[in-house]
């Protein structure tokens, strides 16, 4: 379950500006999609429309074959995790508080919700009887990070949806939360769309990588298939601007 | 006191953790603020009005007096309001049952006649035309005329000749003159001064009443306006000049009362007109010398000529003596023996300002709120709500009077308008521009609009929105004292008597606690603000 599929996919912006000139994408269920290209390119764009922060303008967006704007948004979001590049902590409610954010709005039990979070904090790393007090300013920013995917994770959606999630940190700690981030997944197995501006990252912890430019998708293939065939010459000079190929 | 219970009312409904101290307080302050607002007795309520000059407080006191006589009436004072049109509206409105007034005033400001005629002729004129219009009465006239008159220091009168007007115009135009402001914008003022005589002042500054005294006193001005029984005439050295073209048409002085007040209560024509050609411009002079030169109190003086004219034999009230000592008291001394009555008007103070401001916050904030999510005309109407803030104080409290009466209503109204801009522009801006990454990932997890401007935008804005309260609230502090110019009290009492007695010291006894009442809003609102910071 968690299956993603975008058909056909345009966003025009009001002065006439084409965000996705025709996009077509499916995520299996269990399975990471990393879109990777420049910034403008339109990746944030594309994984906005699956939790209708983006309305497009042309195409089908569908979780598990029902179309997203079936319902509120409101109610589609809920069931959707989603970690933004500088966390986005509500800075006046404490951690624990931040991870109860979607059980909250979902009306979960007060008591339920506060087993929920101190499970998730263990998950990510931190000690709930130590940070969960604490306002999201007085916790370090990989920590901060990381109560971002446990208020992601806190209502147990089948997808995640990250928006540079490590867009902010620092090179160790970057590589450090993507270690984590693989151990997490190889219990939880969410679909998760990664959209990054880093192909290490994307290679690293994606199933199949999708190439993003002007709006259109010029490659989706796995790491190993990127890397042996390219197919594209902007993505080779991608790839080599990255290093990762001579 | 609909406004007030109103006001009660919605600040419990609305409170929210960012303004229920605001709410609390300005009940608070309702509570200790009701009793100087309750009416009186059995007896029929009339309610007299003057102007803030104290021969026109004196005779509305000699009017009250006489009416309360052995308790036939209760009567409400209204003095110190602001000028010939504030009084005029709020008769006319019925917020004031009468209040006196001159003839040649009614015939020039506001019936807009030539000033011209005999004082039989003028009293007949007005007369005729107040009843017509405006179902207004002039009573008998007290048989005294204080008209406008120009004076000079007598050594630039004497080293210039100057005896009459014409004279001031062919060799005065030099001199340095000081005219009020009503004076400069009358017909029977300067405006006339100017068609019939040529008078072409090259150094004009506009001042007020007692003030002029004192400079022509201390030799900054030569040449000033001045009314005909100002006691003040005597002590400082002036010559009055003639006016042998008659720009200054005759004012007898008179009680102009509501028509419908003399047919519910025929006793108060009775009462009033015994009145009649009792007091002469002698015995005017000498009244308002010994309010303005010797600092007595008017109900002291009032009640001594009632006496002596052998209309009242009652003592004046105690009670109601608020500045009983005589002048040449300090400061100090000042506080001390009026601290009562100076509590009293710090409590109608708060309250003005306590009320004005709760109702601005229970407006402003949602409003604000509701602004913030339209950002395009939002901007215009915040704007709008800002060109409020422009408006003179004394002209938005006369363009009120009509609307609201006299009182503490149009007061709280003003320093509402007053208050809503600061409140509104920081609500908008704060809850605008509050943590973007916050706002943003708080919906993107579903949150709807309302829930990320209730849980996310308005607590973190709330430190914006208290500074923004807190501005309104020293703006309010300060405005609040013009208050008294339309009879709502508050600590701009003693500094409007202050200023008509220019007797700095009075002033200062209600300025000072004014500025340090300003100062302990400011640092108590500083002390919520800082707690509410902190939370958030």
């Amino acid at each position: 379950m968690g299956m993603l599929r975008a058909q056909g996919l345009q966003v025009r912006y009001a002065r006439g500006v084409h965000a996705l000139r025709g996009v077509d994408l499916e995520v299996r269920s269990g399975e990471t999609v990393a879109v990777v290209g420049e910034s403008g390119s339109g990746k944030s764009t594309l994984l906005k429309c699956f939790n209708r922060l983006v309305e497009p303008t042309e195409g089908r967006v569908e979780i598990d074959g029902r179309p997203v704007s079936a319902g509120t948004p409101e109610a589609l979001r809920r069931r959707l995790g989603y970690v933004q590049q500088d966390g986005g902590l509500l800075p006046h409610w404490s951690v624990r508080r931040n991870v109860e954010l979607v059980p909250w709005l979902s009306g979960w039990s007060a008591a339920r919700r506060r087993e929920r979070a101190e499970e998730l904090l263990a998950l990510v790393g931190l000690d709930p009887a130590e940070h969960g007090a604490r306002r999201p300013r007085e916790l370090s920013g990989g920590q901060r990070q990381r109560v971002a995917f446990a208020r992601a994770l806190a209502a147990d959606p089948e997808v995640l949806l990250l928006d540079e999630p490590f867009g902010a940190l620092d090179l160790l700690l970057r590589a450090e939360l993507q270690d984590e981030l693989l151990r997490w997944q190889s219990r939880l197995h969410k679909t998760v769309l990664l959209v990054t501006h880093d192909l290490h990252e994307a290679l690293r912890l994606a199933d199949r990588v999708a190439v993003l430019r002007e709006g259109r998708i010029l490659r989706l293939a796995s790491p190993d298939e990127l890397l042996e065939r390219p197919g594209d010459a902007y993505v080779e000079a991608l790839l080599r601007a990255a290093g990762v190929r001579s | 006191m609909k406004f007030l219970r109103h006001g009660e009312v919605t600040g419990r409904g609305h409170a929210t953790r960012t303004r229920w101290p605001f709410a609390a307080v300005a009940l608070a302050l309702l509570v200790l603020g009701l009793p100087s607002l309750a009416a009186g007795a059995e007896a029929p309520v009339l309610v007299v009005g003057s102007k803030n000059f104290s021969e026109s407080r004196l005779l509305a006191e000699l009017f009250a007096q006489l009416l309360e006589g052995d308790g036939d009436f209760a009567v409400e004072r209204r003095l110190d309001l602001a000028g010939t049109a504030v009084c005029f509206r709020a008769l006319q409105s019925g917020a004031i049952d009468l209040y006196p007034e001159y003839t040649g005033t009614g015939l020039v400001t506001l019936l807009g006649e030539e000033a011209r005629g005999t004082p039989a002729e003028v009293l007949r004129r007005v007369r005729r035309a107040f009843r017509g219009r405006w179902d207004l009465e002039w009573l008998a006239p007290l048989g005294f005329e204080n008209s406008y008159e120009v004076a000079v220091r007598r050594p630039v009168a004497e080293s210039l000749q100057l005896r009459t007007l014409a004279d001031l115009a062919a060799r005065g135009a030099d001199l340095r003159y000081a005219f009020g402001y009503e004076f400069q914008q009358r017909r029977d003022g300067l405006i006339g001064l100017r068609e019939v005589y040529g008078l072409q002042p090259r150094r004009l500054v506009g001042m007020q009443q007692n003030l002029k005294y004192q400079a022509a006193g201390d030799g900054s001005v030569d040449v000033i306006d001045v009314y005909t029984t100002d006691g003040l005439v005597l002590v400082h050295d002036l010559v009055v000049l003639d006016d042998p073209l008659g720009v200054f048409p005759p004012y007898q002085a008179a009680p102009l009362v509501r028509g419908a007040t003399l047919r519910a209560h025929p006793a108060v024509a009775a009462r009033l007109d015994r009145l009649s050609q009792v007091v002469d411009e002698a015995t005017m002079r000498a009244l308002n010398r010994r309010v303005e030169v010797e600092g007595e109190a008017i109900e002291t003086v009032a009640a001594d000529a009632l006496r002596r004219w052998g209309l009242l034999d009652r003592e004046p009230d105690a009670a109601r003596n608020g500045r009983s000592a005589g002048r040449g008291r300090d400061l100090w001394t000042v506080l001390r023996e009026d601290r009562q009555s100076l509590a009293h008007r710090t409590l109608e103070h708060l309250a003005l300002v306590g009320v004005a401001l709760a109702l601005a916050v229970l407006l402003a904030v949602p409003l604000g709120l509701w602004l913030s999510e339209r950002a395009r005309w939002g901007e215009n109407l915040i704007r709008a709500v800002g060109i409020l803030q422009t408006i003179p104080s004394i002209a938005l409290l006369a363009f009120l009077l009509p609307l609201l009466g006299v009182g503490t209503r149009p007061a709280i109204a003003a320093l509402f308008l007053y208050a809503l801009y600061p409140i509104v522009r920081n609500t908008t801006t704060g809850v605008r521009d509050a943590d973007p990454a916050a706002a943003a990932s708080a919906r993107a997890l579903g949150m709807s609009r309302r829930q990320v401007l209730l849980h996310v935008r308005l607590p973190l804005a709330s430190g914006i929105i208290l500074a923004g309260i807190r501005t309104a609230a020293v703006i309010c502090v300060g405005t609040a004292t013009l208050a008294a110019f339309i009879g709502a009290g508050g600590l701009g009492v003693p500094i409007v008597a202050g200023l008509q007695l220019n007797d700095p010291v009075i002033l200062l006894s209600g300025a000072l606690p004014a500025a340090l009442l300003a100062l302990a809003v400011d640092a108590l609102l500083a002390l919520v603000e800082r707690a509410v910071r902190a939370k958030v």
